[in-house]
């Protein structure tokens, strides 16, 4: 504890420049270019082993923030990876020929799947040419004509033999529309009924025997009819499938031979020749037309089942396919079973099966953004179902929830051979961690990439090399030294370090597109300072019309801000507001009260919700300070108040415990506060001051307010010392410095704060354990002992009071 | 100059020759041919003699099956058939606006139909009951048939030749088999070959009618020859020849 009154940083420790003299080139395209993943050593470290290592669950998770350029940096970085991994496979189903709802996966060389496809469509259009030709020949139809003939034959013979033998007993046997009959003769007519009732009942009877004789003989002789039928049609088919089998026997010959290298393909190619020969009739339809060219084309899609479906086709591709899923849902991811609509029924196939992500990545790499996977329902224990199984199984969310019990297709499983690389924040891979069991079994491999890298004069001029690279990416004008240097000051403080060079590329891409824009409106051919600075103004601007109604707010007197004076119990605190990515300061009103109690510091903003825990948590640090230093040895007779007035929404964060320190002693002991200066910093139990966030927003905010009501000379902004290294101020308050018409004041303990804002010693403790009694902290004691001695009288009071009672 | 007289085309219908199929091809045959239809349904005397006896049956010719045969039900069932073969005739000519007649006669087909004269005679050949194969590629169609012509050196023969020529100029035949018990004259051979037409000639021991039940034809076939030949036939292979002949035939007069 000290009680000299900390000086005012210099100008110069106010904001990091970097100085264009020292970046050793014209402009940017003397440089050489960098990779996306400058600065990333750890997490390529982590990547190489992720995607060398080959065992099981060695899937990676890259961990960071939104805004890094993971997917650039991710996809440039596996680019340029040589892995020995082999050639990606082409990937087709084909029918089933004994289960059609199970189709088959074959699996080929890359590129030749759509070779397969083509060759089966041309095979397809042969067999429309061959197959009716073979039927129109004279030998089939010849060999055709004689089983039929051989049929007829057998049919004529059988029905003359008996009709024959029938005349010979004088029966006729007559076709019917239906069948036929049995009526006697009389020379050679059909005898008539009144004939026949005049014969006698022997000749009748005789008759009728001969008919009923007769008619046996004619029924045995219909019911042989159908075996003679189906005799024939095998005798038909089998002409059929012989001819046939000569036929196409050399259409599939070729084709065996040229994929006999493929024992699956031969094996499909086999099946499908024997369905061709089982099924040649659907081969004959429509001769005349099948022979026109168009037609054969056409005709090719009547035969969907000797087609070939292919899921993945890596056309050729000799490096491993690197697959970024942007939609990753469970369709998506998986693939699905599409249906069409034939006369109101939807009907599918195996032709109408698509891949998904992880087909078109088999043998390679699958990006995916862990919260897109986290959010699409069913997609991330697909995923994971996936990766333990090691094979891709379409299924469709009805399939899942047995919503439909209607008949679809199973798919033979595709076998997976992948990374998958994950995307995402570190939030997220630690409630994976923490929530799911099988995350940690299948990525095992965080890659974490850094967020920042350290400002050295070596990182600068990589920077600048990175600052080159996205300009030739971008296809952007290029920039001169003073650009460069301005944007690296912007990276520190968009980082809030001036210690600190940021690695979000997406911002830095955005700054750098945008000063382009401006070089373009300026016609020049180089982005220079002015144009990255007309970028950053312009981005503020387009932001910062709540900064202007809240200060117009103050400026106007409707929320209270004091810049001058003493009061007491009063002080200004300094707050961010954070828009998404654009933040703003402004001081806020802090007061206090006091009185005589029981040693509790009450935090209305707590009572009323509107106080955060780490804001609780700061206050009770700072009541358990105040005990500490003034009451250590008795009761603190002290109720205090704190709140931050006209505060109208949540408080969070312990940067204004400093401010709630001060203000709390200056209620107690009846202490003025200079209200031209604004302060913020935490604090420990021990009184040191610790750093804070959004130090530059907080001063800027405040030295605004200041400079808009006129600037005094005395104003300025009390800080903890820790946050120096985090100053990137903008220039109007650096010149405010300058001139002595603005202060920075950077503390390690609360004494300092206090000597700076009462404009009082804080005091130190004598020999005799005692604060001098004009300083703040005597002041504090002699306050404190006063109320002990008035809760004591009353004390004794009271108990006299009870004795007179009594 | 060639003198047109006016065809006329008889055809000779019963129970059991009945199709649209084979109707639109004999009228289409009529239109090109410029020719008038007659359509003559025979109710079959036997059978309704056969009906009206008391103990007459009917076997099924699918199953195999007996039932009753009575006569008025016989009446009724050709009456039937008479109905439709003259609606369907009918329908058929005024749409390919051929002119035609229909009457009923009770006898026997064949012999009914040929104590016509003056006409061009059609049978459109049996339709079996029985559930016989039918082989692709060889169904009957009412264009493109394969025609057999047969030769036997008389006057009708000549206009079955033209009939032919007029067929195959209007793409009804396909190919046309000439048979004959003897080499074909020069000059007929000459009158044969047709545009787009294939043309075969074949030996036959005997061109008599009792023998078209043996040939083996390609289904659909219709044969062609002079109606004369006919009158070689006994009373009983004439009454018993339309119910052997599984082809269409058309009798030249």
């Amino acid at each position: 504890m000290n009680n000299k009154q900390p000086l005012p940083l210099p100008a110069d420790s106010l904001y990091r420049h970097c100085d264009p003299a020292n970046l050793p080139f014209g402009d940017t395209t003397e440089l050489e270019h960098l990779d996306n993943y400058y600065g990333q050593d750890r997490a390529l470290d982590a990547l190489r082993f992720g995607l060398g290592i080959r065992h099981e669950g060695y899937n990676i998770y890259v961990l960071g923030s939104s805004g890094m350029g993971k997917h650039e940096m991710l996809q440039d970085f596996l680019h340029q990876q040589t892995f020995d991994r082999p050639k990606p496979s082409d990937w087709c189903y084909v029918n089933n020929f004994s289960a059609p709802h199970q189709p088959k996966v074959l699996r080929l060389p890359c590129g030749l799947a759509q070779q397969l496809r083509k060759d089966m469509e041309q095979c397809i259009e042969d067999l429309l040419v061959t197959i009716p030709g073979v039927f129109q020949s004279a030998e089939y139809k010849a060999r055709l004509n004689d089983i039929s003939d051989a049929f007829n034959d057998q049919e004529r013979q059988a029905f003359s033999e008996l009709k024959e033998k029938a005349k010979a007993r004088n029966i006729s046997m007559l076709e019917t529309p239906s069948g036929y009959t049995l009526a006697p003769l009389v020379n050679d007519k059909i005898i008539t009924s009144e004939e026949f009732e005049a014969l006698s009942d022997d000749e009748k009877t005789a008759i009728e025997q001969k008919i009923n004789e007769l008619k046996e003989e004619l029924k045995g002789l219909v019911q042989k009819m159908p075996m003679w039928v189906k005799a024939s049609r095998e005798q038909f088919k089998k002409l059929n499938q012989s001819i046939v089998q000569n036929a196409v026997g050399q259409i599939f010959r070729e084709l065996q031979n040229c994929y006999a290298d493929y024992p699956d393909v031969v094996e499909f190619l086999a099946l499908v020749k024997q369905d061709v020969i089982e099924n040649v009739d659907a081969f004959r339809e429509e001769e005349e037309r099948s022979s026109v060219p168009e037609n054969l084309k056409n005709r090719v899609h009547e035969f969907p089942m000797y087609r070939v479906n292919v899921l993945v086709d890596n056309g050729g591709a000799c490096t491993a396919p690197i697959v970024y899923e942007n939609n990753p849902s469970l369709s998506n991811l998986l693939g699905r079973v599409e249906h069409e609509a034939q006369y109101g029924t939807l009907t599918t196939d195996f032709t109408l099966i698509k891949g998904g992500a992880l087909h078109r990545a088999n043998g390679g790499y699958l990006l995916l953004d862990a919260i897109k996977v986290l959010t699409n329902p069913f997609a991330w224990d697909a995923l994971k179902r996936a990766l333990q199984s090691r094979e891709a199984r379409i299924e469709s969310i009805d399939q899942l929830l047995s919503l439909v019990s209607t008949k679809s297709l199973e798919p033979e499983p595709v076998p997976l051979d992948i990374k998958v690389i994950l995307l995402g924040d570190r939030t997220v891979y630690y409630l994976l961690q923490a929530y799911d069991p099988d995350f940690n079994l299948l990525f095992k491999v965080p890659a974490d990439l850094s967020e920042e890298l350290p400002r050295t004069d070596a990182n600068t001029l990589g920077y600048a090399r990175l600052i080159a690279s996205l300009q030739h990416r971008k296809g952007i004008r290029p920039l001169d030294q003073s650009a460069v240097a301005r944007v690296i000051e912007q990276g520190s403080r968009l980082l809030e370090d001036a210690q600190k060079l940021p690695l979000h590329l997406n911002l830095l891409t955005d700054l750098l597109c945008e000063s382009d824009y401006f070089a373009g409106q300026a016609n020049a051919e180089q982005i220079g300072i002015v144009h990255v600075q007309a970028a950053i103004e312009a981005a503020s601007r387009r932001m910062d019309q709540f900064r202007e109604r809240v200060h117009e707010s103050i400026l106007r007197e409707i929320q209270l801000v004091d810049t001058r004076g003493e009061y007491v119990a009063q002080i200004n605190g300094l707050s961010v507001y954070q828009l998404g990515e654009y933040a703003f300061g402004r001081p806020t009103r802090i007061t206090a009260q006091a009185r005589l109690g029981h040693g509790k510091v009450l935090d209305i903003e707590r009572e009323v919700k509107l106080g955060g825990n780490i804001h609780s948590k700061a206050v009770l640090i700072l009541s358990a300070f105040i005990a500490n230093r003034y009451a250590r040895d008795r009761p603190l007779p002290v109720s205090a108040s704190l709140v931050f007035e006209q505060s109208y929404g949540g408080i969070e964060g312990d940067s204004a415990s400093v401010a709630e320190i001060t203000v709390l002693l200056s209620a107690i002991a009846d202490i003025p506060i200079r209200q031209s200066l604004a302060v913020t910093g935490s604090i420990n139990q021990h009184g040191q001051v610790q750093a804070i966030g959004g130090i530059n927003q907080k001063i800027e905010g405040f030295y605004d307010i200041c400079d808009a009501r006129g600037l005094t000379g005395d104003q300025g902004v009390v800080m903890p010392a820790a946050n120096t290294q985090h100053l990137m101020l903008e220039e109007r308050v650096i010149n405010a410095v300058k001139r002595g018409a603005f202060h920075i004041y950077a503390i390690s303990t609360i004494d300092e704060a206090l000597t700076l804002l009462t404009g009082l010693p804080a005091g130190e403790l004598n020999e005799q354990d005692e604060y001098p009694a004009d300083s703040v902290n005597g002041k504090v004691m002699a306050k404190i002992e006063a109320w002990i001695q008035v809760a004591r009288k009353f004390s004794v009071d009271n108990t006299r009071g009870d004795d007179r009672a009594d | 100059m060639t003198v047109q007289t006016e065809r006329r085309i008889l055809i000779a219908l019963d129970a059991l020759s009945i199709t649209e199929a084979g109707l639109l091809s004999l009228v289409t045959m009529a239109r090109w041919l410029n020719a008038s239809l007659a359509g003559l349904y025979i109710e079959d005397s036997r059978l309704l003699a056969a009906a009206g006896l008391p103990f007459a049956r009917e076997i099924s010719s699918l199953s195999g099956e007996e039932r009753l045969l009575g006569r008025d039900a016989m009446i009724r069932s050709s009456k039937m058939a008479s109905s439709r073969a003259q609606r369907l005739l009918e329908q058929l000519s005024s749409q390919q606006q051929v002119t035609c007649t229909f009457h009923i006669e009770s006898g026997m087909l064949a012999p009914c139909a040929l104590s016509h004269e003056g006409y061009d005679i059609f049978f459109p050949g049996r339709i079996r009951a029985s559930a016989r194969p039918h082989p692709r590629g060889l169904s009957s169609r009412t264009t493109h048939q394969p025609l057999i012509l047969i030769y036997d050196a008389s006057p009708q023969f000549h206009r079955a030749l033209e009939v032919v020529r007029r067929l195959t100029v209007n793409g009804m035949v396909s190919d046309v088999t000439l048979l004959s018990e003897t080499a074909l004259p020069a000059e007929i051979a000459d009158q044969l070959p047709v545009d787009g037409v294939r043309v075969h000639f074949q030996r036959v021991k005997s061109i008599h009618p009792g023998h078209l039940p043996c040939l083996r034809l390609p289904a659909g076939s219709l044969i062609m020859m002079s109606k004369m030949n006919f009158e070689k036939l006994s009373a009983t292979e004439l009454a018993d020849l339309p119910d052997l002949l599984p082809y269409p035939l058309m009798l030249i007069a």
